[in-house]
């Protein structure tokens, strides 16, 4: 499946980030990196719905709404779907709202690399077919290695 | 690192920790990490149900075994 890049040049960063995702299997994953991939899913999204609550997320939430683009994307803990872009801003908000172990260095580098592609899973919650976990979690695991 | 708490009636308290939480010489383990996501889920804005919570740590769990990451959007709705 290509990478759909309507508003990404082709040779930018985040492009050439998306191939590498896109293109490292699962069972190339070194066994560390799902192990920390394992711990990183729970401990990322626990944070993240815990965050669901916290004080502004209702006004990030309505902003999200009023987006103009396609609604197609997912908050995590919300019911209805907004524009992606908007989806990514509210759930990163949400991810961060409680969590500061992102500033600790001294935490094995502990710094929530699940949320990215978090964000991600959230915004391609639209599609009808399946998507393979050992293929979109392949970021986290990748990242982390 | 040592640390020192003051109290109001002079005494105080000092602990020390060799190595906080999450680093190498002292990583969760995941019956830790799944009580601390059932924790989080309990502060949710939605309520998740606790047999959604609990497949949502089934599912983390048998990763290599899940066709449909999307599943994981959808336990964590609010909705069964």
């Amino acid at each position: 499946m290509p990478v759909d890049n309507r508003d990404v040049p082709e040779q930018s960063g985040v492009m050439t980030l998306a191939r590498h995702i896109r293109n490292t299997g699962y069972d190339q994953l070194p066994e560390e990196a799902v192990v920390v991939a394992k711990r990183e899913i729970p401990d990322t999204l626990g944070v993240t719905v815990a965050g669901s609550g916290a004080p502004g997320k209702g006004t990030l939430a309505n902003l999200a709404r009023n987006g103009v683009a396609r609604r197609r994307a997912a908050c995590w803990c919300m019911g209805d779907k907004v524009p992606a872009r908007q989806a990514a801003m509210v759930n990163g908000a949400m991810g961060h709202a409680l969590d500061f172990d992102d500033t600790s260095d001294r935490a094995a580098g502990h710094i929530h690399p699940g949320q990215p592609p978090g964000f991600g899973l959230g915004g391609i919650h639209h599609r009808r077919t399946p998507v393979r976990v050992d293929r979109e979690w392949d970021a986290l695991g990748g990242g982390k290695g | 690192m040592p640390w020192e708490v003051g109290r109001a009636d002079g005494r105080s308290a000092k602990r020390t920790a060799t190595a906080p939480l999450w680093s190498p010489e002292k990583s969760l383990i995941f019956a830790q990490l799944d009580a601390k996501f059932r924790n989080c889920a309990a502060h949710a804005a939605v309520e998740i149900s606790q047999p959604n919570v609990e497949r949502t740590i089934d599912f983390i769990h048998g990763l290599e075994e899940v066709m449909d990451a999307i599943k994981l959007v959808e336990l964590v709705m609010g909705s069964e």
